[in-house]
């Protein structure tokens, strides 16, 4: 790693950090079945009746993971070319954050999750540690699979932004002695042990723009590997050109559906997040509200998606609830 | 008394003495007919027994005040049980539901009144529908009627003293 990574100077010179792989992408689909789920993002969008969800609508995602993570996005930017791994652990922490909001009970568990007790330097370090999905690679040195990436998120799971003193390690903040941890020599049982504990349980290939959209829609988090690069300036409604070619990894925050959206653009619009903190610049207001995008993203026309290979992950088994104390009568009678 | 004043006072003998029957008002007026407390479980009835202790050492008035409120409860958690898609549907929702209404049934300056009670009070629902955060079942809610009813004995005055 040099001294000072400047991520968009590097990706645009280059630097591969989405590593394309058929045979990774294979062994995940081929894992995804074994555990239950189901490989194609379409037949679970209809298995569980969320198919056209997103039709119409405009979708956000990030509202709600800063409501139940405050200032987590954008995170802290890359400081090597580990993006497949800070996209996937991003794309866990939408997932986690919508379903601790949504307040249903975890389906192996039973239990209903909060958000687990992170200082707020965790939090706003990003709240999932890249480095504990990003350790398992098997080599030292950048870029990874994005198959391969899940795949140790759903199998191995993950770890949180704070101390583990059981494992020798602190990955309160993203740091450059921290991505240094594991590689080449993958971490051992006793981490396994830990991470195991907290890890989506299914993920699924999504195809096509209205897949992203309704998984959007239904709450999950997506992230994405392709070869596009996008300009660093946003126009009036925080849309940026897609433009020259990064091996990159990203994540999606929000899709526009609407028919304003349509008309004006042609067709909708996908909210990327890049993980390259505040890397670019221009108006952040969506268009017709008084939102503005997370610092960090930009949307770009819906047809990039349908360049990109993507990836759900939900169901993540985080963290359980603490027993309740009171039944509401204790103060007040 | 005017023409006027005294046909109206006339007509309305007449009607009186018409319409005696469908006009009667009984005297003196009938006593509210007693509504026997719904029947508590022995289980919740043993959980509740912290509570009928303090019980023994408030006044009278509250006692059946409380008492009333959780037969009330116990109705109204009944009647949200029947619904398609019930409104205190986890126990996050029952925790807020039972706070508020306690809030908004007792006197902040009565809140402390009998030490230990509203402990004793959680207790008897810890007891009988347990800790962990989670979506109510069927069960939980017989359960939970059966809290609320075994409460509403142990407050009621002159109940196995």
């Amino acid at each position: 790693m040099s001294d000072r990574f400047n991520p968009l100077e590097a990706y645009s010179r280059g630097l591969v950090g989405a590593v394309d792989d058929p045979r990774a992408d294979e062994m995940f689909g081929d894992s995804i079945l074994r555990s239950g789920g189901h490989p194609e993002g379409g037949v679970i969008a209809h298995q569980w009746e969320f198919a056209g969800a997103g039709a119409g609508k405009l979708s956000l995602l990030f509202p709600t993971v800063l409501e139940v993570f405050p200032d987590s996005l954008p995170g802290p930017g890359q400081l090597t070319g580990d993006c497949v791994s800070v996209a996937t652990v991003r794309a866990i922490l939408i997932s986690m954050a919508l379903e601790i909001a949504d307040g249903k009970p975890d389906e192996v568990t039973g239990k209903i999750e909060e958000a687990p007790p992170l200082s707020t330097m965790g939090v706003m370090q990003g709240v999932v540690a890249t480095e504990s999905l990003w350790a398992w690679r098997g080599y030292d040195g950048d870029g990874w699979n994005g198959s391969a990436a899940s795949q140790v998120a759903t199998q191995k799971g993950f770890l949180f932004r704070k101390e583990y003193p059981e494992l020798g390690i602190d990955l309160t903040k993203y740091t450059r002695d921290t991505l240094r941890i594991g590689g080449r020599r993958v971490p051992g049982e006793k981490w396994l042990g830990v991470s195991k504990e907290h890890r989506p349980r299914t993920a699924t290939f999504l195809r096509g723009r209205e897949q992203v959209r309704d998984f959007i829609a239904a709450g999950y988090g997506i992230m994405n590997t392709s070869s596009m690069g996008f300009s660093s300036s946003r126009n009036e409604d925080g849309v940026s050109r897609q433009q020259g070619r990064w091996a990159h990894a990203q994540h999606y925050l929000g899709y526009d559906d609407r028919p304003e959206t349509h008309r004006k653009y042609g067709q909708a619009l996908v909210l990327w997040n890049n993980q390259w903190g505040v890397w670019n610049s221009g108006p952040r207001r969506i268009m017709g509200t008084n939102i503005d995008i997370p610092p960090g993203s930009y949307w770009a026309l819906a047809s990039t998606i349908d360049r990109c290979t993507n990836i759900a992950l939900s169901s993540v088994a985080g963290w359980p609830k603490r027993a309740h104390t009171t039944y509401g009568a204790a103060g007040n009678l | 008394m005017n023409a006027t004043g005294r046909a109206i006072v006339a007509v309305a003998l007449i009607l009186f003495a018409w319409k005696d029957a469908a006009l009667r008002m009984p005297w003196p007026p009938q006593v509210e007919p007693k509504v026997p407390l719904a029947v508590a479980s022995e289980e919740a009835t043993q959980a509740a027994k912290p509570v009928r202790a303090l019980a023994a050492k408030m006044l009278p008035t509250d006692r059946e005040y409380l008492s009333k409120f959780y037969d009330c409860m116990r109705h109204v958690l009944a009647r949200d049980a029947r619904r398609t898609d019930p409104v205190v549907s986890t126990t996050d929702k029952l925790i807020a539901f039972h706070t508020s209404s306690l809030q908004l049934a007792i006197d902040q300056s009565a809140v402390g009144k009998t030490p230990g009670l509203g402990e004793a009070v959680d207790l008897v629902f810890m007891e009988t529908i347990g800790a962990d955060p989670r979506l109510l079942t069927g069960d939980d809610r017989e359960k939970l009627a059966d809290a609320c009813a075994a409460l509403a004995s142990a407050f009621k005055v002159g109940e196995n003293e």
